[in-house]
């Protein structure tokens, strides 16, 4: 079971985007991937929740298949069940009012039971305990980032995808942000991290992607990837400090 | 106070106002709702609100006195033109006392009769408002440091370039969003 990607192939009406991408994903795993800016990274993730071929327009062809679900067979909201998905500016995914509001919003939509006890873990988790009743415009960016992830901790879906969740916030921030994920993956959540900061891929990430004007260069486990010094060099990627 | 209720007497105070034909009346209701809005302190940003108003309302007054009958002063036309003025002030500073007392949350708990989906893009729109004011200040801060003056160019040539980066945000703002509310759950009619 988990996620598996088979000969994946995308592309925007004047432009090729993912090309022939095969890989899986077990359950359990942290998997970081790496890539130079508009090499296919955030397309890829929207792929394992089926929002491609579902709801992006655009050619497909391969298949993704999350446990027994083929994402082109299955509605987003089917996929979404299983894959949770966390964006980069969470200014544009936090709409409600209150802090309870935003995490109940994916809860009410699945229909899930246990609303109150759902918001109140997934805040615990991220260490937002006691924010019910706040705005979350009037939360840091750091905070927003993690109300973003509580409300799809909320869910509870077997998988995580982020995508370069800490690119805004300050070291410290970030760091709480990879430690919550580190927590959430020795729970049994699958984490599929996209990052740019080589360093925190290097320090959670059991293996890595490397990807490259949308294909997997290298699929390997962390140590083996980063010690690659010459290619992540030729792809313009910062060799990590810790390896 | 119930935001239903607050919505329901902005409506009926409202509507009753431009009905109101009397300028005496209308400065009595006016006065009363001043009074209120002092009364319940959140009148710090009531001058800023009217401003404006206080402008256009000298402009109907000075056109409705000397064009009631063609060119000529007449005290009818200061009288209508009084009138109209008064119902535009009261009508804003109605909105200005609703406003002022009612949160974003309230607000959209009073609308909660509304469909669904009618809610949920009140509630958006709200929502993407000061992103909206806080995209423009960034964007102009951008073009000012990239030498854009504002005061030598006409109206249409500063704000293109605001307006185009502008747009262009949002469009993509609002289909990230789409995308976040899909993938948790939100489905498409």
């Amino acid at each position: 079971m988990g996620i598996t990607i088979k000969n994946v192939s995308f592309s925007y009406p004047n432009k090729s985007v993912l090309k022939n991408i095969s890989f899986c994903i077990d359950d359990g795993d942290f998997i970081g991937l790496v890539g130079s800016t508009g090499c296919g990274k955030t397309t890829l993730a929207y792929c394992l929740n089926g929002l491609i071929p579902n709801s992006i327009r655009g050619k497909f062809s391969g298949q993704v298949m999350v446990d027994d679900l083929d994402t082109a067979k299955n509605t987003v909201s089917d996929i979404a069940k299983k894959v949770g998905l966390v964006f980069q500016d969470p200014d544009w995914q936090i709409f409600s009012v209150s802090v309870r509001d935003e995490i109940e919003f994916g809860i009410r939509n699945f229909g899930l039971n246990k609303v109150e006890k759902r918001v109140k873990n997934s805040l615990k988790i991220v260490g937002l305990d006691g924010y019910e009743n706040r705005e979350p415009q009037k939360l840091s960016q750091g905070q927003k980032q993690k109300l973003s992830i509580a409300s799809v901790l909320a869910m509870d879906t077997k998988v995580i995808v982020l995508d370069e969740p800490t690119s805004q916030l300050d070291y410290k921030n970030a760091k709480m942000i990879h430690d919550i994920l580190e927590k959430l993956n020795n729970e049994g959540k699958t984490i599929f991290l996209i990052e740019h900061d080589t360093d925190f891929l290097a320090e959670y990430c059991d293996s890595i992607l490397l990807m490259n004007d949308g294909k997997i260069v290298k699929n390997d486990s962390t140590n083996k990837v980063f010690a690659e010094t010459n290619l992540l060099k030729k792809l313009g990627i910062k060799v990590p400090v810790i390896r | 106070m119930n935001t239903k209720i607050k919505i329901l007497l902005l409506v009926v105070f409202s509507t009753c106002i431009l009905f109101i034909r009397n300028p005496f009346i209308i400065s009595l209701v006016l006065l009363c709702v001043s009074f209120s809005i002092f009364l319940l302190k959140v009148h710090s940003k009531l001058f800023e609100w009217i401003k404006p108003i206080i402008i256009v309302s000298i402009f109907i007054i000075l056109l409705q006195t000397f064009t009631y009958s063609p060119i000529k002063f007449t005290i009818e036309g200061l009288t209508f033109g009084i009138t109209i003025s008064l119902r535009l002030i009261t009508l804003l500073i109605l909105v200005f006392a609703f406003v002022s007392t009612t949160s974003t949350k309230q607000l959209l708990e009073g609308f909660d009769f509304l469909p669904k989906e009618l809610s949920m893009m009140l509630m958006i729109a709200l929502r993407l408002l000061p992103l909206v004011k806080d995209e423009t200040t960034r964007i102009v801060n951008a073009q000012k440091a990239r030498g854009l003056n504002f005061k030598t160019l006409n109206i249409f040539k500063s704000y293109f370039p605001v307006l185009v980066p502008l747009f262009g945000k949002m469009l993509e703002g609002s289909n990230r969003l789409a995308i976040a509310m899909e993938s948790r759950g939100f489905e498409k009619k």
